[in-house]
């Protein structure tokens, strides 16, 4: 084996280990690149390879080591990590042609690993690639050394496209059966995003990402203003000067049956946080595209927990109704009153505004006042502020978490049952307007408030007060005028301060561009199932469809699709045929034809003697037609068309020829 | 009636392990699929069993595209191999990789031969060796033309069956001393001599006539001067030699045939001239590579029953 090919097998093996970093523990993919740098290197200057036993003991230690990190083994992880190892130690002892035949069904079943916690467009992109570039080797391998034309690259390539018509074909006919051999990849790689709590600054901190946290989609198609999207994430009752957090929650709502309302499908990108966002006041809330048995819990605010955080693939639905007045809110809203924490300038504050019990819409405007009066401004960097005395009568800066908080605690502190909601806010339409996309900066905190005289709890967002561009525009948008370089220094960290706005705006809508190309496929990817199956055959005229039939329809699928490449091959197979070669074929036959066969190994010019010879009749004219034949072929290797076609006549003339023996 | 071109007829083709290895992998892959209800995984699995599937096909037309002729044909020597040529004409016009030959009969193949590489409509000839053990004539065996390229998934291959027989002379062994005759005489004066040229005296210089050996060539005088001229010696050595069955009687049928090989072999690389006289047949004197080769293909034909 040369040391070129051996090379290009270490960089494959590498190119398979990569895209592993944030999927499984990075010290796996770590200790993989490092086991075939060894190789590479003690091919480059002569350290010593490990020997079997050595190689054998590092596979131990690996093993070991998937086992400390999982505490099992049958586990798809596990078997990732296990077989991630393994390819990088199979480095040690590639010797021939077996070991590289070996090294690709590796990389292919950690491709496989990798493809399936992680279904979207870039990881099918890497796909393609790979397994272009794990053919392309066993191409490679197969074809003597210095005889290689051309790179196995195009060939393999080649052999993709003739073979993607099967490959659609069994796509869509091939019956989804569900097996549940064994449970599904919980990811790992979850952006940290979304807490059920919040703290000065908590908020804020996620202005700093602009990771999608999900997509949802309406089913009227049209996305309500998006002053209006408040995604209800977690609702807190608990508050402790600033910090607010979910503890001893009271009893269940109950909801009324919504018949109007509109149908929203959210797809969560993976994250770890097991919150379900849901518009206002959310009814039958379903998990679709996962396990049966993921649990869902329902909490007192009327948000809603799954069992387990959701992964890619799963995703939700409900109907949403914008009337808080349709729930039945069960318990005591005077649970909603406790204020833990030092404040007495607050409560100071507060006691002089009205006596006691003044209605909510006397203390929204007195808090409204005092938050204009005092020049309160609305910051993405709000810095640390601890109390909330500190933040109203101090610092005076804040971001929506300390709005929220702070007029929550005046609520309360007024006798008037609140609490902090946090969530997302608003989101970025998608390039073609079909669906929303939020992000972790559109992460966002307010209040609700308990009326007495609707018997419900009402939405009061502080920060309109304060900025109501961040509402109107949504983060991203807001950002853009408030701190234009930060954003842009953020979204394109090296080139982001030379570009021109219109630049920007473009790259953005590229952005945009990329994020619906994404959605597309992934959306096709989540949703091809059996009913998808079903209907599509439904469309085409096919009503009752089984899985069965299906099956049956992919096996002649398969014989149809071998038939057609068959003949397609055949067909092309006979026109590349030298037409010399061909000619001189036909000649041979009709000489054939009448008695004198060609001893195997005889040129033509032997056989054109011996032809001679035997047809004296058509002696001349079986001199000339050889002697062209062999002067074109051997001498100068050319006859011009007109010349070939005058040639090839004559030959089909010969049928005259007549055997003298036989008419003797 | 055969063509006389050889263009593999029945292509035959089967997974290889490697083939079958794939096919396991990619069952595993549809399993986890069903599993995890993971489209890119189907994708993925229905990729590699389009491949696999065009594999077949390319494999097949790669074996397909090549026509195969017989070049040409060696006798040898028992214990040499016999050399065969294929001439080999790429009819598509496309590269084509990585055919081996072998004899179909594991038995009979000495090292299979491989060609590795072809281009669009061109021609290569490769040599194929068949072992030979036994003297004997003998029909060419069948020859089996194999690939596994693109992928090594598939192994096809198909079998040439060309007309053509070749001898297998007796193995050369015996006593290096000949027995040698004077031309006219019967009367076998004996003169252990060995066949050397130390022996010989130079004579003088003859024009060189086809058919004679080259080691009588005198090179150096064809240097100078151009003209191709035999060195001719005194008349220590015979004219000719008379090659008699009688005259080893004193060994065994095989063995009698090998010293009359060794010796036919020897007097031909000298360029002299003998005569073979067998039971049932005699050849006349003569020289040159055409009578060699008669002589030993008598030998290599020769049956027990006559003498």
């Amino acid at each position: 084996m040369t040391a070129f090919r051996q090379r290009i097998v270490y960089l494959l093996v590498i190119f398979n280990i990569l895209p592993h970093f944030g999927e499984v523990p990075s010290w796996i993919p770590m200790f993989g690149l490092i086991f075939v740098t060894w190789r590479w290197l003690s091919d480059l200057i002569k350290i010593p390879v490990p020997g079997r036993w050595i190689t054998a003991g590092l596979a131990t230690l690996c093993a070991a080591g998937v086992w400390a990190e999982f505490h099992r083994i049958v586990d798809d992880q596990a078997a990732v990590a296990l077989l991630l190892l393994m390819v990088a130690l199979k480095t040690f002892e590639i010797r021939g042609y077996r070991d590289v035949m070996f090294v690709t069904y590796l990389c292919l079943l950690l491709l496989m690993g990798k493809l399936l916690g992680n279904q979207s467009l870039p990881a099918t992109i890497y796909m393609l690639i790979d397994v272009v570039l794990i053919l392309s080797l066993m191409n490679l391998f197969h074809t003597p050394k210095g005889s290689i034309y051309r790179s196995p690259i195009r060939g393999v390539i080649r052999l993709l496209l003739q073979s993607s018509p099967i490959l659609i074909l069994l796509f869509v006919v091939f019956p989804r059966f569900h097996l549940r051999l064994f449970s599904p990849v919980r990811d790992t790689n979850a952006t940290v995003g979304f807490s059920p709590r919040v703290t000065p600054g908590s908020v804020a901190q996620l202005l700093n990402s602009d990771a999608i946290a999900f997509r949802a989609f309406f089913s009227s198609g049209v996305i309500a203003p998006y002053s209006e999207l408040y995604w209800r994430g977690a609702v807190l009752n608990h508050a402790n000067g600033l910090n607010w957090d979910q503890k001893d929650e009271p009893v269940e709502p109950r909801t009324k049956s919504l018949l109007n309302g509109e149908k929203v499908e959210v797809t969560p990108e993976p994250s770890l946080s097991r919150w379900l966002f849901t518009l206002d006041w959310p009814l039958a809330i379903n998990i679709e595209g996962g396990a049966p048995g993921l649990g869902l819990v329902k909490h007192a605010g009327l948000t809603y927990e799954s069992g387990t955080s959701l992964m890619s693939g799963e995703r939700y639905s409900f109907f949403f109704n914008s009337n808080s007045a349709d729930v039945h809110w069960e318990g005591d809203p005077k649970a909603y009153l406790r204020v833990e924490g030092d404040m007495p300038e607050t409560r100071k504050l507060v006691a002089g505004w009205i006596g006691r019990n003044p209605t909510p819409a006397q203390l929204i405007s007195r808090a409204k006042t005092f938050f204009d009066e005092n020049s309160f401004a609305y910051t993405l960097q709000p810095g640390t502020v601890s109390s909330v005395d500190e933040f109203l009568f101090k610092s005076k800066r804040g971001y929506c978490e300390h709005f929220a908080a702070a007029t929550a605690t005046f609520f309360r502190l007024s006798g008037i049952p609140a609490r902090v909601v946090v969530g997302y806010q608003g989101g970025e339409p998608s390039l073609m307007g079909d669906y929303l996309i939020v992000r972790q900066q559109d992460a966002h905190a307010w209040v609700e408030y308990w009326s007495e005289s609707e018997q419900a709890w009402m939405r009061l967002d502080p920060t309109m007060w304060i900025a109501p561009e961040r509402i109107q525009l949504g983060a991203r948008r807001y950002m853009e005028r408030t701190a234009p370089g930060d954003l842009v220094a953020k979204q394109f960290p090296l080139v982001g301060r030379f570009l021109s706005p219109k630049l920007l705006s473009w790259l953005t809508r590229g952005q945009l561009m990329k994020d619906q190309a994404e959605v597309f496929w992934v959306n096709f990817l989540l949703h091809y199932d059996f009913d998808f199956q079903k209907s599509l055959f439904a469309k085409l005229g096919f009503e009752k469809i089984s899985k069965i039939l299906l099956a049956v329809v992919t096996l002649v699928v398969l014989v149809l699709s071998a038939a057609v490449a068959f003949a397609l091959i055949r067909l092309r197979q006979r026109k590349t045929l030298d037409p010399m070669l061909k000619m001189y074929r036909e000649l041979c036959e009709r000489l054939a034809r009448q008695g004198l066969v060609r001893h195997p190994g005889e040129g033509p010019l032997n056989y054109g003697r011996r032809a001679i010879a035997r047809f004296p009749n058509q002696a001349e004219e079986l001199r000339e037609i050889f002697g062209l034949y062999i002067d074109a072929r051997y001498a100068n290797g050319f006859l011009s068309d007109r010349d070939f076609w005058k040639l090839r006549a004559r030959i089909h003339n010969l049928r005259q020829i007549t055997d003298p023996k036989r008419t003797a | 009636m055969r063509p006389p071109w050889m263009r593999t007829k029945r292509i035959f083709i089967i997974p290889t392990g490697h083939g079958l290895i794939f096919i396991g992998i990619l069952l595993v892959m549809i399993l986890t699929a069903a599993s995890a209800g993971n489209n890119l995984v189907y994708i993925l699995g229905f990729t590699l069993f389009a491949i696999y599937m065009l594999a077949m096909l390319h494999t097949h037309y790669n074996l397909k595209a090549i026509a195969w002729e017989l070049g040409g044909l060696e006798d040898a020597f028992a214990g040499e191999p016999v050399r065969l040529t294929l001439k080999i004409t790429n009819e598509s016009g496309r590269d084509r990789f990585a055919y081996k030959v072998r004899t179909t009969d594991r038995k009979l193949s000495g090292k299979s031969s491989h060609l590795p590489a072809v281009g669009p409509s061109g021609r290569e000839t490769l040599e194929v060796w068949v072992k030979a053990d036994q003297r004997g004539e003998f029909q060419l065996p069948r020859l089996t033309v194999s690939t596994v390229y693109p992928m090594g998934l598939f192994y096809a291959w198909s079998y040439l069956e060309f007309e053509g027989k070749y001898c297998v002379y007796p193995v050369r062994m015996g006593e290096q001393s000949l027995q040698r005759s004077k031309a006219g005489e019967g009367d076998g004066r004996h003169c252990d001599t060995r066949l050397n040229e130390q022996n010989e005296d130079f004579q003088e210089h003859r024009r060189y006539q086809t058919g004679e050996s080259y080691h009588r060539v005198d090179w150096k005088a064809y240097a100078r001067s151009g003209d191709l001229l035999t060195k001719s010696y005194q008349d220590s050595v015979p004219e000719f030699y008379s090659l008699k069955w009688r005259d080893v009687s004193h060994l065994a049928v095989e063995a009698r045939l090998s010293q009359l090989s060794l010796w036919i072999d020897q007097l031909h690389r000298r360029g002299v001239s003998f005569d073979l006289e067998l039971p049932g047949t005699a050849l006349k004197r003569g020289r040159g590579p055409q009578h060699a080769e008669a002589c030993l293909r008598e030998l290599a034909r020769f049956s027990g029953e006559a003498a």
